[in-house]
């Protein structure tokens, strides 16, 4: 299946998609998004996930295939890089996307929208959201899946669309640097 | 400015290293309710549906 744009694509300028896909087993999800929020947050990075996405994952405490967490994330992307990633509640998420920070979230993937899904089964899944635009009174995020193809453009969602999916807390995880 | 003075401009670009940039330093607070760094359920496992 593939996604689709209802809202519309996010502009290359706010950022591209950071795939696992370059190897099999894929690196895990939550290491390309925490790549990609790492790269939002200080220069240099690069934008494949082969060289910063396993060295996070190693520094976390995790070994390869065997997914992640987001305390593992935000440990590994410490040790390896410096970059300091805070943990916030799913009620803080919205505020810090639009204050232009990037933000890590943890989804089931079952409960996505289907505009944004490529796959049919269900787990647990992290994306990056980074980005917004308000249409009336309707927020939109720029959404970053790493299970979309390297370098393809963000998807706008509605933010509605994304909280319903949201576990309860401490899944979520902000930059502390724009 | 003298036309025939073949001096370099030395001044240069600036070499700050924004790698090096304070990473601790948040540029919009949290408060403490917005904060929650408790760990979750794994992400990523059975990912792969191909």
């Amino acid at each position: 299946m593939a996604r689709s744009y209802p809202y519309g694509k996010v502009p290359s300028s706010i950022g591209t998609v950071i795939s696992e896909r370059f190897e099999t087993p894929m690196v895990c999800c939550g290491y390309c998004s925490t790549h990609f929020a790492m790269a939002a947050a200080k220069a240099g990075f690069s934008r494949s996930g082969r060289v910063e996405c396993h060295k996070v994952r190693s520094l976390g405490g995790r070994k390869h295939n065997a997914g992640s967490t987001a305390a593992e994330q935000r440990l590994g992307a410490k040790r390896g890089y410096n970059i300091t990633l805070t943990g916030i509640t799913k009620a803080a998420v919205p505020a810090r996307v639009r204050a232009g920070y990037a933000v890590t979230i943890s989804i089931a993937y079952a409960k996505m929208p289907g505009y944004l899904k490529v796959q049919t089964n269900d787990f647990g899944h992290c994306v990056t959201l980074k980005g917004y635009r308000v249409v009336g009174s309707t927020l939109y995020v720029g959404v970053f899946d790493p299970l979309w193809l390297q370098g393809s453009q963000g998807t706008w969602a509605k933010w509605t669309d994304i909280d319903q999916a949201l576990w309860s807390s401490g899944h979520n995880t902000t930059t502390v640097k724009r | 400015m003298d036309p025939n003075d073949k001096t370099e401009d030395m001044t240069g670009p600036d070499d700050e290293d924004t790698i090096a940039a304070d990473p601790d330093e948040d540029e919009v607070a949290l408060t403490d309710d917005d904060l929650d760094d408790s760990d979750g359920p794994e992400v990523g496992v059975d990912t792969d549906e191909s």
